[in-house]
């Protein structure tokens, strides 16, 4: 069963969409109150670097020197951008993915994922540089019926969470040439289609290295520098 | 000229955000670090419940707080006032909300920023929604005074002032401000 929500577009409007349960009681009904936010880059979160350590974008193995998670190893490297086409520098990127069965390691997550793999956590982090490159590496995640109700499939997806000065932004990557991104939801729910392009990461089954750069909106902030914690 | 690159989608948090990144004492902002001295300013739990449509508590709602210090500064490459910056807070924290939609802080209370009034501003993601931003005022805040976003919000802005809600046995302060994502008496959430 689908209901129908309103989305919110980016100028305020609302636009009727079909959604899942959760969205229907969650989605607030009036529209959003511009208060200058997008003029105020302070009243975006500045996220402490106390947080990062060095050596969490390897999700492959839980430490070194353990066994390696099942599945099929994948590179995902990128560049963040501001719109600007500037690098984004010395910004956090969370990354968690499902296992190759479509399994995430989470308390909540059913058994009709599939199987757990005891290597691998699913969850890392990296910080971008100078040129605001990050990496990871982590195992190809499987489709998964996240609604059977409504017969909806994720295709195999990496889930994003970046936030630096000024800057935050959780969206998903999705793998080239895969033919149920057609009818996701969460792709459909995307209404600009060339914004639904970003989502899809460029590389190829062959070489096993995939490339996602990710734009955020607006000019790059200006760090705060960190240096009194010692990181 | 339109030079502008296409910007990424936002999506929804989901329903399997990693617990590892939601340490423990990541709602704990009066310490940057274990052993460290506290914030300077006076401490205040700020708590609150998060409601869907038809009032029940939505449990793993993703909540980040960013904030002033007791001085007004923020921790950020934009502030203007860098000598008022407090080496013990950073004026950034996340929780995720319990089984009954129920999370809570431990902070100091925020100074005015410029001509702000005092307030500690929300980012919430979760399941079903994209990320929303809010923000909540300390109790005896005027929606009729001189906060650019509060007369944003012209009649609704009463919803984002937070109340007093006692002492803790701990002898700190509550205040207590509940989210209403959608329905009678919703939190008023700002455009970004």
């Amino acid at each position: 069963m689908t209901y129908p929500i309103l989305v919110q577009e980016s100028n305020g409007a609302a636009k009727e969409m079909v959604g899942d349960s959760d969205s229907a009681v969650l989605t607030p009904r009036e529209p959003m109150i511009d208060v200058g936010m997008r003029k105020d880059p302070i009243l975006r979160p500045h996220f402490p670097h106390r947080y990062f350590r060095a050596g969490e974008n390897d999700l492959t193995r839980i430490a070194p020197g353990r066994p390696r998670a099942a599945g099929e190893a994948i590179t995902v490297s990128g560049q963040l951008l501001d719109d600007e086409g500037r690098p984004v520098r010395n910004t956090c990127v969370e990354l968690w993915n499902a296992n190759r069965h479509g399994r995430y390691t989470h308390v909540h997550c059913p058994d009709s994922n599939g199987p757990l793999d005891p290597n691998f956590h699913g969850c890392g982090r990296a910080v971008t540089d100078d040129f605001g490159r990050y990496q990871f590496k982590t195992i190809k995640p499987g489709p998964y019926l996240a609604e059977p109700d409504i017969d909806w499939w994720r295709p195999a997806h990496l889930h994003f969470s970046i936030y630096g000065a000024g800057t935050r932004l959780v969206t998903q990557m999705l793998f080239p040439k895969d033919p149920m991104i057609e009818k996701d939801l969460v792709w459909l729910l995307v209404p600009d289609l060339k914004r639904r392009q970003r989502m899809i990461a460029g590389g190829d089954e062959e070489t096993r290295n995939y490339s996602f750069d990710i734009v955020l909106r607006g000019p790059s902030q200006t760090p705060m520098e960190d240096e009194d914690h010692g990181h | 000229m339109n030079g502008k690159l296409t910007i990424t989608p936002e999506t929804t948090l989901g329903p399997f955000y990693p617990e590892t990144f939601v340490p423990l004492d990541s709602n704990d902002l009066t310490t940057t670090r274990l052993g460290q001295p506290r914030a300077a300013g006076e401490k205040i739990w700020l708590h609150g419940k998060v409601r869907d449509l038809n009032g029940m508590g939505r449990p793993r709602i993703l909540i980040e707080i960013w904030q002033a210090n007791a001085k007004g500064a923020y921790r950020h490459g934009s502030e203007p006032d860098k000598e008022k910056l407090d080496p013990n807070f950073d004026g950034w924290g996340r929780a995720l909300s319990d089984d009954s939609g129920y999370y809570e802080f431990l902070t100091v209370v925020p100074g005015a920023h410029g001509r702000r009034a005092p307030h500690i501003n929300f980012t919430l993601f979760g399941t079903g929604i994209d990320r929303l931003q809010t923000a909540a005022f300390l109790p005896g805040s005027k929606a009729s005074g001189k906060d650019p976003v509060l007369a944003a919000c012209g009649g609704r802005a009463d919803l984002l002032i937070a109340t007093e809600d006692g002492e803790r046995e701990d002898g700190i302060r509550q205040i207590r401000f509940d989210i209403q994502m959608r329905g009678k008496d919703e939190t008023p959430f700002f455009l970004d």
